[in-house]
């Protein structure tokens, strides 16, 4: 605006000074709706003032009209506002439209003159090539404000051809004497007649009516979008032209793209469905599958991708997760440009996010991930690594074993964790080194995952670290966890807990041969009676009187049930 | 920046965004609607009967009522007339064709007195409404009466709740117009039209030289055009140029189909959409031989086939169209669907389960209707009108929406002629726009 000059009205002692006043006001506040909000008190005042003002001139004068020039506001042929003709100038954002007259008459509302300001805003972020002013003043259907609008499509001198007197009456025509025959109306429009068929045509009632019209109200953008691409699916299906085929498949992409950039992520996520479920029809010739596969990877391209996880940044939770729903219908082309955005995200929610749709788009095929085990970035290995573990698939596990021994322990624990989740006994393998880090967090967590995989193939491993005698250099939390991890397994555990508590390994304390005999007692074994009656007979003090407690314990429990 | 457009939609109505009435506008403008038509019968009544005639005491009440609950959400009522169209409190009032005839006859009463407002204060009183309908009953030709006749009568007998405001002709607002201007703006629309057509077959859609902006302005044109003198744009549909048939159909189905959806009380700016889509439903046609479509000879099966297949090529050009929004989306939905029924016959032959929405139906009502009266180089004698509409009628329910059917009936018959008469002894309305 700065280059905005307001010039003064030399020897315009004649017009009234309220009109230029009024001129300078209007530019006034459609700048002051450039910078501010319509809720700001900077805008308020100053479009309540050009309001009050412009109703009592009208209220006098009835109407009030500007001849709009390139760099000037006439009235009455006296310029009354000037400026340089600049995109940012209100003559000028009115004349590169056509406008050329602008009129206010009396009874105008405050909404309208609202809706005026908002649409000189609105123009400047209009593609030049789809609207202009003059439309977005036409839509607006302003009733106090009206406008005289130059069209340069139109050939004058064609419009003065046109003989609007000659009309010919209808009857008139090169014709045959003969009507459209029913077999031409029924392959041309698609109409059978029904000559029996008699009946008058009424006017439906009120409801009818309004009934039709909220109808076509409600259709909004996603809506017909979902409608149109319905269509073009259905063509899709039925059409045998390749170039056809090509369109729709163009279209359909374009649709999608165009609910996603408007937010309406729900209803591109429905289109996906559709064409999903399309794929899945067994008469689906190969060329259609291969056509709606391409529409789906066109529409995991990083450039459209890019757009969606910047929203994610910036997004409600709620948005977010629509989003994430429509990442998630994506093909696994859109994977590698999904883990090149965790690596960058920095918002912990959106990261989380990210993973779950990767979890998702990479569940069945998990190798996809492997380039990204190597990253320098511990972080993104370790996101990697508990996506591996959230598509619960087997697997995941030979990559997750690539990074057991990853030298960032955040990264270990993961793969613990992730191991854990895909409750595979073929994971044991994995934790048999993981149950042996020399970090302690990752150990616990191996642990848990043993208890997680729940298969009789752990208690080999845990026996041979209970054996071992660097057992006791354990802290007190981790025995107790190996304890409890082996009672985990049942029965399976039963023979090494009761070497513990029988004392078999000299180098654990008593402490945890009590532990072992209270673990016993929770097991479901038929000889645990005869199992703690030999622990009560040869065992010391305490852990004799553990399992005489035990004993009394499982009698009581009997008597009960009795 | 997307991210931020997205972002900014998330706190935006989306109705809005698309400039479609949100569902709040529409129950203001019932509530004006219900406004205007009390109003009305009060306008009526006391034409008809004494001022202390009870029935004229029951309308006022009636009128007060509402007149009472505007004013306490907006402070007043005022009515506008503006090219035609009538306005309350700013707001456009769309008149279905319940209320079309009625809207007609308040403009022409107002045109007539030379009444451009009327604002309804809120301390307005039902014996002002009284007042007011006797002051306008009385008929304008007979007794002279003009606008400054009334408003000394007005305060004359002290209606201090109503307020007249005059009307402002446009050539008064907009010096150069003159009284021909609405002629002119037909022409204009027609002409404007049928060059975006041309254009598109010229290879414009597939080459991106379609020029949205261009294509509203053309149909804000016409729009405009019906709104201010819809007999006058019917009766451009009588234009006949037997070697641009695809041209002028494509015309005469934008007009048919534009002034049936205002019958609905569709927003201007839903008219301009369904007005586009309209224009180009029969688009797929500019991709099919010329002399195809003009044999003199009737097609044999193969050559129907690729006759038909126009939905779908309609399809395809539309799809090319720079931008996906309302316009191009309602335009191809249009383009497929405008030539099946309502019970999924016609074509072309779906494979899913798409059925015919409301926006179509009102096409394909246009497109029959047009394609019946028309003639065709050496082909056929077109039905009249009047044929046209019982041939309609003897689909409406399995192919065409019959609500549809008989409000477009009412569009081409003669008003009194409309509810509940037999066709047999009807008219053309076009038929008395041409001997007039």
């Amino acid at each position: 605006m700065g280059s905005q000059e307001v010039g003064d009205i030399k020897g315009s002692t004649d017009i009234p000074a309220q009109v230029s006043s009024l001129a300078k006001q209007i530019a006034m506040v459609s700048r002051n709706l450039i910078t501010y909000d319509t809720s700001s008190p900077v805008f308020q005042t100053s479009f309540q003032r050009l309001y009050s003002e412009l109703t009592d001139f009208l209220e006098k004068n009835g109407y009030l009209t500007f001849i709009v020039k390139e760099s000037a506001l006439l009235f009455n042929g006296i310029p009354v506002y000037r400026a340089d003709p600049t995109p940012n100038s209100l003559p000028f954002v009115l004349y590169k439209d056509g406008i050329r007259m602008l009129t206010f008459s009396e009874g105008l509302e405050k909404r309208d003159l609202m809706k005026f300001i908002s649409a000189l805003k609105e123009v400047r972020k209009t593609d030049p090539y789809q609207s202009d002013l003059v439309t977005i003043l036409w839509e607006k259907d302003l009733s106090h404000i009206s406008y005289k609008a130059v069209d340069t499509y139109i050939d004058d001198q064609e419009l003065q051809n046109i003989d609007l007197e000659s009309i010919s009456p209808l009857q008139e025509g090169p014709e045959t004497g003969l009507y459209l025959s029913d077999q031409f109306l029924e392959n041309e429009l698609g109409i059978i007649r029904k000559p029996e068929k008699k009946s008058s045509p009424t006017i439906p009632t009120e409801e009818q009516i309004l009934n039709m019209t909220r109808e076509i109200l409600e259709e909004d953008f996603c809506s017909l979008a979902q409608r149109a691409s319905m269509i073009c699916i259905d063509i899709l299906g039925t059409s045998n032209d390749e170039e056809i085929l090509n369109a729709m498949a163009s279209a359909i992409t374009r649709i999608c793209n165009a609910l996603v950039s408007n937010g309406n992520f729900i209803e591109a996520c429905a289109i996906l469905s559709d064409l999903r479920g399309f794929l899945i029809e067994a008469s689906l010739p190969i060329q259609r599958k291969s056509i709606i596969i391409d529409i789906i990877d066109t529409l995991g391209k990083p450039e459209n991708i890019s757009p969606i996880i910047s929203f994610m940044n910036i997004a409600s939770e709620s948005k977010s997760e629509e989003a994430c729903a429509y990442l998630s219908v994506l093909n696994p082309n859109v994977l590698p440009h999904l883990c090149k955005h965790l690596g960058e995200c920095e918002k912990r929610s959106t990261r989380y996010l990210l993973c779950r749709i990767l979890s998702v788009i990479g569940k069945d095929q998990p190798e996809d991930f492997d380039p990204f085990l190597s990253d320098p970035r511990w972080y993104l290995v370790r996101n990697i690594a508990m996506i591996l573990g959230m598509t619960a698939n087997p697997k995941a596990l030979p990559l997750l074993r690539k990074l057991i021994h990853h030298c960032e322990p955040r990264v270990r624990k993961e793969v613990a964790r992730s191991v854990g989740r895909i409750r595979s006994a073929e994971g044991i393998a994995v934790l048999k080194s993981l149950v042996e880090d020399q970090e302690k967090t990752v150990r616990l967590v191996a642990l848990t995952s043993l208890r997680q995989v729940a298969s009789p193939a752990a208690v080999p491993i845990l026996k041979t670290k209970i054996a071992d005698k660097r057992f006791s250099k354990l802290s007190e939390d981790e025995k107790v966890e190996i304890i409890r991890t082996l009672s985990s397994f049942g029965n399976a555990g039963l023979e090494v807990l009761t070497e513990i508590a029988l004392g078999k390994y000299k180098h654990i304390d008593q402490r945890l041969a009590v532990q072992a005999v209270q673990s016993i007692v929770a097991l479901e074994s038929e000889n645990k009676v005869t199992i703690l009656k030999k622990i009560q007979s040869q065992c010391k003090e305490p852990v004799a009187a553990a399992a005489g407690q035990a004993l009394k314990t499982i009698e009581s429990r009997g008597a009960h049930v009795a | 920046m997307l991210e931020e457009k997205l972002a900014a939609l998330e706190y935006q109505d989306l109705s809005e965004a698309y400039g479609l009435l949100p569902t709040e506008d529409l129950k203001l403008i019932l509530t004006y609607r219900e406004f205007l038509g009390r109003l009305y019968v009060l306008l009526n009544l006391a034409k008809t009967h004494e001022r202390q005639n009870q029935a004229v005491a029951e309308a006022a009440e009636l009128l007060y009522s509402i007149l009472i609950d505007i004013s306490d959400e907006a402070g007043h009522v005022r009515i506008d007339i503006v090219n035609d169209s009538i306005y309350i409190n700013g707001v456009r009032i769309p008149t279905p064709a319940t209320t079309f005839n009625m809207a007609r006859s308040m403009v022409r009463e107002f045109k007539d007195k030379q009444i451009g407002s009327l604002t309804f204060k809120d301390d307005a009183e039902s014996t002002d409404l009284i007042g007011l309908a006797f002051l306008l009953a009385r008929p304008a030709s007979e007794e002279k009466i003009t606008f400054e006749e009334i408003r000394r009568l007005i305060q004359v007998e002290g209606i201090s709740g109503i307020k007249i405001g005059p009307r402002i002709e446009d050539r008064e607002l907009h010096d150069g117009l003159t009284s021909y201007r609405q002629r002119i703006d037909a022409k204009r629309a027609l002409i404007s039209a049928i060059g975006i057509l041309k254009d598109a077959v010229k290879g414009g859609i597939t080459e991106g030289r379609i020029n949205p902006r261009r294509a509203k302005r053309a149909i804000e044109s016409v729009v405009d055009s019906i709104l201010a003198d819809e007999d006058a744009m019917l009766a451009l549909t009588m234009i006949r140029d037997y070697d641009e048939y695809t041209y002028q159909h494509s015309f005469n189905v934008c007009i048919y189909s534009i002034a049936l959806a205002n019958r609905l009380g569709l927003p201007r700016r839903l008219l301009a959409d369904i007005g586009v889509a309209a224009l180009f439903h029969d688009i797929g046609k500019t991709a099919i031989p010329h002399a195809l479509l003009n044999k003199s000879t009737d097609p044999s099966q193969e050559e129907w086939e690729i006759i038909r297949s126009h939905t779908i090529l309609g399809v395809k050009l539309l799809a090319n169209l720079k931008k996906v929004d309302t316009t191009t989306l309602r335009s191809m939905i249009v383009a497929f669907s405008h030539h099946l029924n309502l019970d999924r016959t016609g074509y072309p032959k779906l494979r899913s389960d798409v059925v015919p929405d409301l926006v179509s139906q009102i096409v394909r009502i246009a497109d029959i209707f047009d394609a019946l009266t028309s003639s065709r180089p050496y082909r056929s004698k077109p039905f009249s009108p009047r044929q046209a509409i019982e041939i309609l009628y003897e689909g409406t329910g399995s192919e065409v929406n019959e609500a549809l059917a008989g409000i477009f009936a009412s569009l081409i018959l003669r008003p009194e002629e409309q509810i509940g008469n037999s066709l047999s002894n009807c008219c053309s309305n076009l038929h008395r726009v041409k001997s007039s």
